[in-house]
């Protein structure tokens, strides 16, 4: 057993003789702000063999030693020691680096010496290989000639802490760019709405009661670090946990937030030195350490890392700077110094992901109650659809008309004309549309222009695109004729759509924003000028003018008038 | 969504009586598709939406069949809401003879009125003929709806202002229901039945339409 530095240094100047003694405190001694750290004036420099040299903590690419590290970071490879022996003679000789506490050696570690360098790193466990529990070390490097004989020595103290966030909120920088998001069906159930308000934590880490005694925040009973939640994937269901109040997952997890596109957000983080059996029991107690914003944010306040403080970082710029579905990435860093001292990067950090939805807007409905949210599967499917392309609402409406003629895999009903997902209470006003069967096809594929017209404006308001239904009729006949049309999920133009061989609606239901322009994802109509005979130019409604949409449609067009205009509503 | 599959795993050959001895059955007793198991009854989030049965092969399959059945005040008010639910296919359906006050369809949708219910048949899958459905759904319903059950009563259990849903229990037979929640609140289904979760302080209005056995809605309030 080595002894410790202090009385090594005590018996050398009684001696007199020498052992070149630099107990060099890595926390207190690497400061001074130059690229190199200081040799303390009164650092001997004869060692007992008359080499001439010092042994420092040195400098190297990566820094200074780190006064602090936490081996159990995410992302912690090792702690680097490296020693600087420029002024002194190495080559041909070792050197040898061993890891104390309170004067007994926790560990020796493998050290390679070099020509002007001695270094080791440390993994943060004994020789055991059980992980060394938050506190003081002391690091200390010896150079030893062929013999063994020790030539020079250094000490570093360093302090193994805990860092890890428990858990982090998401705001926006401007109020209202953030929107609750809704599961449809939690554990499986039809109507099990659950929605995850806009002012709730996204991503926390907690013990769960089957965790046992002994487990907190960032460690499991038995000291093995909590494995950060991953965005959960189930756009039907939030994850469920049958001892929570509620039935939904409250320790851990990481669930999706929607923004307006071009929000910027703060992230709030709450972070926490727990350990096993201790809750904040690796908060630094002789260093300090701050967070360092992850890229492409900067701190609000103060960013000093103690157990329970909350870190604030604001974006640089928008995550979610268009529709669509970003996993978003934020590694979170520390550094730590002694009192006064210079900040040095700590090894590892930790990477955060949250899945953002970005929407056109604040989800637009006619109705406040639930089920009336922007529904995860929904947002998910648009985010999809859109892939970060627009934020423009016509683009959007757009594309989910795209998305629903061609890859919702839905065909129009052409024995009836008849609609499966959408009812009307009274005349064409209030109508309903089953969304939460129809997310599930509980009633098949078949659809009607009802149901098409209802998917559309009821993806479209869920992304914040204002959508309402209308009805046309014909003014005074009981129905219109088709020009050539090619109904949804079906191959080829045709007049007569039905099985029966009869052409013309009693009505169609389409969709538009206020501007009075159509959308329509029933049917493609023939955009070759033509409308009345073949060939066929496919041509989706994606913001037609009214006029030009009801020619393309029908030779009777002048007689069609346009009846509605609300949006649907939805269960 | 009342899941009754226990209860009505009952195929048309179990179901299928006469008519004088199944009015003293309640309705949703006696509605049948050959072949198939009532898996669902799915209570309507409105009035005057109809309830829907939903038949399939088993519990866990998908539905093949699914019957919308609407009780009315009145037989005008049925041939009323009947026609209207004509009208919402694009293609207008041909009339039927012999069912119902008025009937139309044909082998996958027919719509029918008799006496104070609306009805509608539809097949979704599977090689079933809507019309053979709706002649025996038109006999049931010839044999009348039946004594109309007690309106039920809503309770709202608990006054936590946590975490902890409020559980909601209804007084009195419903085989289906459907609620809402206004104020600070929402409502959810769950295995343990409906539930309002709590979104902040402050009053919830419950509403809620329970489904009796005879396939009435009621429409009930509570604020809590």
């Amino acid at each position: 057993m080595r002894r410790r530095g202090g009385a090594r240094r005590a018996r050398m100047g009684r001696r007199g003789r020498g052992l070149a003694w630099l107990a060099v405190m890595a926390l207190g001694g690497c400061g001074g702000g130059s690229d190199r750290p200081p040799v303390p004036e009164a650092a001997p420099v004869v060692a007992p063999n008359g080499t001439v040299g010092t042994l420092l903590p040195s400098i190297d690419p990566s820094g200074v030693i780190a006064p602090a590290a936490d081996p159990k970071l995410p992302g912690f490879d090792a702690w680097p020691f490296v020693f600087d022996a420029r002024n002194h003679t190495i080559d041909g000789r070792t050197c040898a680096v061993v890891v104390e506490r309170e004067g007994a050696l926790v560990r020796e570690l493998s050290a390679t010496a070099s020509a002007d360098a001695c270094v080791a790193a440390w993994d943060g466990r004994d020789a055991s290989g059980a992980w060394l529990s938050p506190g003081v070390v002391t690091v200390r490097a010896t150079v030893e000639d062929v013999s063994g004989g020790a030539l020079a020595v250094a000490e570093a103290t360093v302090e193994v802490v805990r860092l890890g966030i428990e858990r982090i909120e998401l705001d926006p920088v401007t109020p209202g760019d953030r929107s609750a998001l809704l599961y449809s069906r939690m554990a499986g159930r039809s109507d099990g709405f659950y929605e995850l308000a806009s002012d709730r934590f996204s991503w926390r880490m907690g013990a769960d009661a089957g965790d046992g005694a002994g487990a907190v925040v960032l460690e499991l009973a038995d000291g093995t670090p909590r494995e950060l939640p991953a965005p959960w994937d189930d756009p039907l269901s939030p994850p469920l946990d049958a001892a929570s109040p509620d039935g939904v997952e409250r320790d851990t997890y990481n669930l999706p937030t929607a923004w307006s596109a071009g929000a910027r957000l703060d992230v709030s983080a709450t972070l926490s030195s727990d350990i096993a059996g201790v809750p904040g029991g690796g908060d630094p107690t002789t260093v300090e350490v701050r967070v360092v914003p992850p890229a492409g944010t900067e701190a609000t306040a103060d960013a000093g890392f103690a157990h329970g403080a909350t870190v604030v970082v604001r974006t640089v710029a928008s995550p979610v700077p268009a529709v669509g579905k970003i996993d978003w990435a934020l590694e979170w860093s520390f550094e730590a110094r002694r009192p006064g001292g210079e900040w040095v990067a700590v090894p590892g950090s930790l990477t955060t992901t949250h899945r953002l939805y970005g929407l056109v807007d604040t989800p637009i409905f006619d109705y406040s109650a639930v089920p009336h949210r922007a529904w995860v599967d929904v947002v998910d499917i648009v985010a999809g659809w859109v892939d970060g392309a627009s934020a423009d609402p016509g683009d959007v409406a757009g594309r989910i008309v795209e998305g629903v003629y061609w890859e919702l895999g839905l065909r129009y009903d052409r024995v009836s004309g008849a609609s499966f997902y959408t009812s009307y209470p009274s005349g064409w006003e209030g109508a309903v549309f089953d969304l939460t069967d129809f997310q599930v096809r509980g009633d098949g594929s078949t659809i009607n222009c009802s149901d098409a017209g209802s998917i559309v404006s009821a993806y479209a308001n869920m992304v914040g695109v204002d959508l309402r239904y209308h009805i046309l009729q014909h003014g005074s006949a009981s129905g219109f004729d088709l020009n050539y049309i090619q109904a949804i999920g079906w191959e080829g133009f045709t007049e007569t759509p039905f099985t029966s061989g009869r052409g013309g609606f009693r009505y169609h239901a389409v969709v538009g924003p206020p501007d009075g322009s159509f959308f329509d994802a029933t049917l493609a109509l023939d955009g070759d000028g033509t409308p009345t005979s073949l060939p066929a130019t496919l041509l989706l409604a994606q913001g037609m003018p009214a006029d030009d949409y009801l020619r393309a449609l029908s030779s009777e067009w002048t007689y069609i008038t346009t009846r509605v205009d609300e949006k649907v509503r939805i269960r | 969504m009342t899941r009754l599959v226990t209860i009505l795993s009952l195929t048309v050959g179990a179901l299928w009586v006469t008519a004088a001895c199944a009015s003293a059955q309640p309705l949703v007793s006696r509605i049948a598709a050959p072949g198939l198991v009532l898996t669902e009854v799915r209570a309507p989030d409105d009035v005057p939406l109809p309830v829907r049965l939903v038949f399939a092969r088993s519990a866990q399959a998908r539905a093949e069949v699914r019957i919308d059945v609407l009780v009315t005040a009145s037989e005008a008010e049925a041939l009323s809401r009947a026609e209207a639910l004509e009208s919402r296919a694009a293609l207008g359906l041909p009339a039927l003879e012999g069912i119902g006050a008025r009937a139309w369809g044909h082998r996958t949708m027919v719509v029918l009125a008799r006496g104070p219910v609306a009805a509608e048949v539809r097949v979704l899958a599977g090689a079933h003929d809507a019309v053979a459905i709706a002649r025996a759904l038109d006999a049931e319903l010839a044999a009348g709806t039946g004594r109309a059950a007690t309106a039920p009563r809503l309770r709202v259990d608990g006054d936590a202002q946590g975490e902890r849903p409020l559980a909601v229990r209804f007084d009195g037979d419903v085989v289906a229901s459907w609620l809402s929640a206004d104020g600070a609140g929402y409502a959810r289904s769950t295995e343990r039945g409906w539930v309002v979760a709590r979104t902040g302080p402050g009053a919830i209005v419950v509403r809620a339409l329970a489904v009796t056995p005879d396939l009435r809605v009621h429409e009930l309030t509570l604020t809590r």
